[in-house]
């Protein structure tokens, strides 16, 4: 690829005009809000409506290394970018050639654990 | 339509020309205003500068640079460079890198899309996953 931008170059006017035309205004809670991620091949599947990911048993980490005259630093390092995984989910599909389109809030609530919890307490 | 420009890369990021070429499609130049930290601020997710001061320098028409973080950079724009009138449409990247699945945590360019939609502004963020065909053309920023 010439450019490693060109998906985006490519696509990222058509993905913004699809979501402008389907963005919805709602009154109250936190609004949403969109992330889309281009794939690194210019042979794109097409647009793929999907949630979030997780890499499986990929973590941020640390590099500690020690200065000429003693003092320590740290640099923090990302995890390998393409495990594969097996979830329908944002990562999934762009390691499979598609643009993934995630909406998404700042509500970070875990609904599922509310119920167990008001229960336990 | 009103659009507000950022990223979490810089100023002088070859992903946010991209985004300015794509933004010159939806609406006239007079409408596009970019405001970008002047430096590179991967990994910032939502962070602001809340216990210092972040400087703001006007490059050009509509461009200005932020000292600060990319959630700095939506609020200036919504709150000063832009308060008259202020943007219906934040477009954050294009990221050198993807953000999905856990990287959206850290990310920077997410974190200005988060700020914008707190803001109540239809707000999106573009990145570009990097892989083995890509990325040996990628030059560090």
């Amino acid at each position: 690829m010439s450019n490693p931008f060109n998906p985006s170059i490519t696509h990222g006017l058509n993905v913004i005009q699809k979501i402008l035309d389907n963005d919805k205004h709602t009154d109250g809670g936190y609004k949403v809000f969109y992330n889309v991620n281009f794939p690194p091949t210019e042979n794109i599947n097409g647009i793929a409506v999907v949630p979030q990911g997780l890499r499986p048993n990929t973590n941020f980490g640390v590099n500690p290394f020690t200065t000429q005259n003693g003092k320590e630093f740290l640099f923090i390092k990302g995890g390998n970018q393409h495990v594969q995984v097996s979830q329908k989910s944002d990562v999934a599909a762009n390691l499979s050639g598609y643009i993934s389109l995630t909406p998404m809030r700042a509500d970070l609530t875990a609904f599922d654990r509310i119920a167990e919890l008001e229960e336990f307490l | 339509m009103r659009i507000l420009l950022t990223n979490d890369d810089g100023i002088n990021a070859p992903g946010l020309q991209v985004l300015e070429a794509i933004a010159r499609s939806l609406t006239n130049e007079k409408n596009i205003f970019i405001i970008a930290p002047s430096g590179e601020r991967s990994g910032v997710g939502h962070c602001v500068s809340y216990n210092a001061p972040t400087q703001i320098e006007r490059i050009s028409e509509n461009r200005y640079s932020i000292s600060g973080y990319p959630a700095d950079c939506v609020l200036a724009g919504i709150h000063h460079v832009m308060k008259d009138d202020p943007p219906s449409l934040i477009l954050s990247g294009v990221n050198r890198g993807n953000n999905s699945a856990e990287n959206v945590l850290y990310s920077g360019t997410i974190g200005a899309a988060l700020e914008g939609a707190l803001q109540g502004i239809t707000s999106i963020a573009l990145s570009q996953y990097l892989g083995p065909e890509s990325k040996k053309n990628v030059k560090p920023i």
